[in-house]
């Protein structure tokens, strides 16, 4: 009923915005289809000019002009950085040069390809081609007499090396996380996965940055549906700039006005590794060491790699306790505010005495003083986040340490209120994925406020109305809280508790229904048996 | 889907905000009751005292340092109003309180003796009726005029009284010789047809000889402020009161009370001092008990079997029995038997006296042969005090420790 009203309030609007968005957002001069139809000539002169008319105002374009063998001219174009210097200089160009055999005769592109020792090489036949090679940091070979160039791969940019993922450390486990480096990234994967069912479909996004986008998956595994589907939304993107995955994120997720991630966002290679092999999609961008699993269920949102990795006792012990945290920094402040200001009868005796003396002389109502406590805690999280590290340890001490006592000396607030907005802080940090932590952290803002207003019953319809939110989400196609709604009681073992290894034979149900089994059956180890 | 939105947080605001925190009070603006008491007033008024406790005296260490000056021996406060009716007394409390009253914790509710033999019903109408406070407090009768001393003797170990009441309850069974009752079982007992209520006394003990109430009257409020003197009166529950109906009519003492629970299954400890030989004793540790009342009509009048079913270690011995062997263990339960067969008849022939079935006869006789209770319901307190009740106890005993043989010394 209400969107029905809301539609009919909605379509002026829609008429109102005469020229479909995209039009005006992503003109780019320099792509445009009379590039891409104007061949390369044989008059080296006239393509160096033909270049040059696009990127002539790009300073750090190198074309460099020389003679093959001393007598054949030809040039080299590279964009300054981007390129290898060591191996355009001692390499290609010395092999050019050089090293070129006295031949009289005009070199052909089968002999040059010959005497370029570079794994990839491309032809390129017209302008557009070219200055797509030099902007990704390739050097392209002119050479006079041909209309065919050759684009070299030398990529030569520095990037971070690979390191310790910041945002998923582990105690057991790999620590190489993801780069920036969209071929490292790859490389990480392809050295967990030797399969050649491991498929890297990569398209580029952005009309402006070009971003290379690459959609994994295993063939066979992986349902042609799902793929298809991140495929076909992946392809209506149509933006400006990818600068980071939330770019992609953003524009393939199911419901855009969730609070709640529906696309995992790691920097884990073996985390991808495993979702891929759970037939799951990823989608990894250059430019940034976040990967993007799809789809994904809120359960695995609470997974940690590291529950795989320790024996499964303690990975079910911590998972459990991962649960409550989540729904600690959710709930905890508002079932506070609500059990002391409106069921006071609910409270042991003892505890209720502690907290009205600890109450005693506080000015501020519960719910003020809870906001306000909830507030500065978060104001000082993210001045710890953006202040460069050693300052921001100092914010972090006189914020937690000096005020916090502070306040509660000069009686602003109560030492249990303290207490319990630290337990949610703990809490929220429990979380295995930054952005669930967030959800958490943005939601209970709202609870508390029902708590203030209504007490339990409001934090009650704030749960039950969040569960319902929750269960009426999909990512991609997928319940949101599968495996619990819909129930899949086959699928619980690997979600409060995590069965050991030989216990988990089947994937998930949904994802991968053409090969369910990824254990052997009687795995379970059982010394003697054999012999 | 933006204007949902909006709408949405619209629909918060309005559906929140209306309710205008109905409801709604901050702990620090409650005044938490932890024991009520009824004494009568002058005239036909009735008094209702309410001890509050002070949470600022009560905080250890965080606020301490605000709250100055030591610790304060007596963290709570009282109030007292007179009313015609509990509620209406209650009500009046508020122009001397200087907080809401909150019953909710109410852990206690002392009852003069007085009101408890003239005007329980109306009393326990209130509490049973009252939404904040809980069928799970305690109800406890005391001697007439002492409801205040009571509530304030000093407590040095359990800082407020009504704490201390508790805990004493708590540990009832460590002697099993008094019998308090929840408010909410005992107003049942009181509906129920063919069982009469009880519940343990408070009663004010002398520390010292020559202590008393008088010198408590004197001397009690200076003591406590001396953190650590020794209180001039101590608080002891004590036995059973016993009811008739809606009216008090006497009262069992410890042995009796003991009885009295044997009776209904409830005994879970206490010791039992049982005479083996002439001069000789062994202590038993009562360990659990289990009860049956079973009505018997068939050839003859009607009586009732009593079965008690009992276990128990010794943990004293004098005698000279050698108590690894069987038989002396099973001599020594049948001494034992015997003594709680006695405990029971003492309580028979005081409850008789009084012609209050405390024990639930008719309760059961209700239960399991209705057709005879329906003849004999209506002069039912005329009838069962001349009933034969046959009391067969199984006593035994578990474990005798490692001492076989008493000390003696050569």
């Amino acid at each position: 009923m209400w969107h029905l009203l809301f539609r009919k309030l909605a379509r002026p609007l829609k008429r109102r915005g005469k020229v479909p968005l995209k039009h005006i957002v992503c003109q780019e001069p320099y792509w445009d289809r009379e590039l891409a139809a104007t061949r390369l000539s044989r008059d080296l002169e006239a393509n160096l000019r033909a270049l040059r008319a696009v990127l002539g105002d790009c300073h750090d374009l190198v074309t460099r002009a020389f003679r093959i063998g001393g007598s054949w001219p030809a040039a080299v174009a590279a964009i300054d950085g981007m390129v290898d210097k060591a191996f355009l200089n001692e390499v290609l160009l010395r092999n050019l040069i050089v090293e070129w055999p006295g031949s009289t005769l005009r070199p052909t592109l089968d002999a040059l390809r010959d005497r370029v020792p570079a794994g990839k090489i491309r032809e390129c036949r017209n302008v557009q081609d070219v200055v797509a090679g030099v902007l990704a940091g390739d050097a392209v070979l002119l050479v006079d007499g041909e209309h065919l160039g050759l684009v070299v791969s030398a990529e030569g940019y520095p990037s971070r090396a690979i390191g310790e993922p910041a945002s998923e450390a582990v105690v057991r486990g790999p620590r190489e996380g993801f780069t920036e480096n969209l071929r490292v990234n790859l490389s990480l994967l392809r050295r967990r996965i030797h399969s050649p069912n491991l498929v890297v479909e990569e398209i580029s996004l952005g009309r402006i940055s070009r971003t290379a986008v690459a959609l994994l998956y295993l063939r066979g595994l992986a349902s042609r549906e799902l793929v298809g589907e991140v495929r076909r939304r992946l392809n209506r993107i149509d933006i400006d700039g990818v600068l980071e995955s939330a770019y992609v994120e953003e524009l393939i997720e199911d419901n855009p006005f969730s609070p709640f991630p529906q696309v995992l966002a790691t920097e884990r290679p073996d985390k991808v590794a495993a979702a891929l092999l759970e037939g799951r999609v990823a989608v990894l961008t250059n430019g940034t060491p976040f990967a993007l699993i799809a789809p994904t269920e809120f359960v695995v949102m609470l997974h940690a790699a590291e529950d795989y990795y320790q024996r499964y006792f303690l990975g079910t012990a911590l998972r459990a306790m991962r649960y409550l945290a989540f729904a600690a920094s959710l709930l905890l402040p508002s079932a506070y505010i609500a059990v002391t200001t409106f069921h006071q009868e609910m409270l042991p005796t003892r505890l209720l005495m502690s907290i009205a003396a600890a109450r005693e002389g506080v000015p501020f109502p519960a719910l003020v003083e809870a906001l306000l406590m909830e507030i500065s805690f978060e104001a000082l999280r993210e001045a710890g986040i953006r202040l460069p590290r050693p300052v921001g340890q100092a914010v972090s001490i006189v914020g937690a340490l000096v005020i916090g006592q502070a306040a509660v000396t000069a009686g602003l607030v109560s030492p249990l209120m303290v207490i319990v907005v630290a337990i949610t802080g703990i809490a929220s940090f429990m979380a295995p994925i930054y952005d669930l932590a967030i959800t958490a952290r943005l939601l209970r803002f709202p609870m508390m406020l029902l708590a203030g207003s209504l007490g339990l019953f409001g934090v009650m319809a704030g749960v039950l109305a969040i569960l319902i939110h929750m269960a009426g989400l999909r990512s991609f196609g997928m319940p949101y809280l599968a495996p619990l709604a819909p129930a899949k009681p086959a699928d619980w073992k690997d979600v409060v508790v995590r069965a050991p290894v030989w216990a988990l034979r089947a994937r998930p149900a949904q994802l991968a229904p053409a090969n369910r089994y990824r254990v052997a059956r009687g795995l379970k180890p059982y010394p003697g048996r054999d012999g | 889907m933006w204007r949902r939105v909006a709408f949405a947080a619209l629909l918060f605001v309005f559906l929140t905000l209306p309710a205008g925190c109905w409801d709604q009070r901050e702990v620090e603006q409650l005044g938490i009751v932890l024991a009520t008491a009824v004494d009568k007033g002058q005239g036909d008024q009735l008094e209702v005292h309410v001890q509050v406790v002070i949470p600022r005296a009560l905080a250890g260490g965080g606020m301490g340092g605000m709250g100055g000056g030591g610790m304060i021996t007596r963290p709570y406060r009282h109030y007292s109003a007179p009313g015609s009716t509990v509620f209406e007394a209650m009500r009046r409390l508020s122009m001397e309180a200087p907080r809401r009253l909150f019953y909710a914790h109410n852990q206690v509710i002392l009852i003069d003796e007085g009101v408890a033999r003239e005007r329980l019903r109306e009393v326990l109408d209130f509490f049973d009726r009252s939404t904040q406070i809980r069928r799970h407090v305690w109800v406890l009768i005391t001697k007439p005029g002492q409801v205040h001393e009571v509530l304030t003797a000093p407590s040095p170990l359990e800082l407020i009284p009504a704490q201390r009441l508790v805990g004493m309850i708590r540990e009832r069974s460590l002697s099993s010789q008094t019998a308090p009752q929840r408010l909410g079982d005992f107003v049942e007992m009181l509906e129920e047809e063919g069982q009469q209520p009880f519940t343990a006394l408070a009663v004010v003990v002398p520390t010292r000889p020559g202590g008393g109430q008088e010198a408590a009257r004197r001397e009690g409020n200076r003591g406590m402020e001396e953190f650590g003197a020794e209180p001039p009166v101590n608080i002891r529950l004590s036995g059973a009161a016993v009811f008739l109906g809606d009216r008090m009519v006497g009262a069992l003492d410890e042995r009796e009370t003991r009885g009295l629970l044997w009776v209904r299954g409830e005994v879970r400890g206490g010791s039992m001092t049982v005479p083996c030989g002439e001069q000789e004793k062994i202590t038993v540790e009562i360990l659990r008990s289990r009860a049956r009342i079973e009505p018997r009509a068939q050839n003859g009048p009607l009586g009732f079997v009593v079965e008690i079913r009992t276990e128990g270690n010794i943990t004293e011995s004098h005698c000279r029995m050698d108590l690894r062997k069987p038989e002396t263990l099973e001599v020594l339960s049948a001494y034992q038997a015997a003594e709680i067969a006695k405990e029971v008849e003492a309580a028979l022939t005081r409850a008789k006296t009084m012609r209050a079935d405390v024990f639930g006869f008719g309760a059961t006789l209700h239960r399991k042969m209705p057709g005879h209770w329906h003849q004999v319901k209506e002069q039912w307190e005329d009838v069962w005090p001349k009933l034969a009740v046959d009391v067969r106890v199984e006593a035994r005993l578990r474990r005798t420790g490692l001492i076989n043989v008493p000390l003696e010394p050569r």
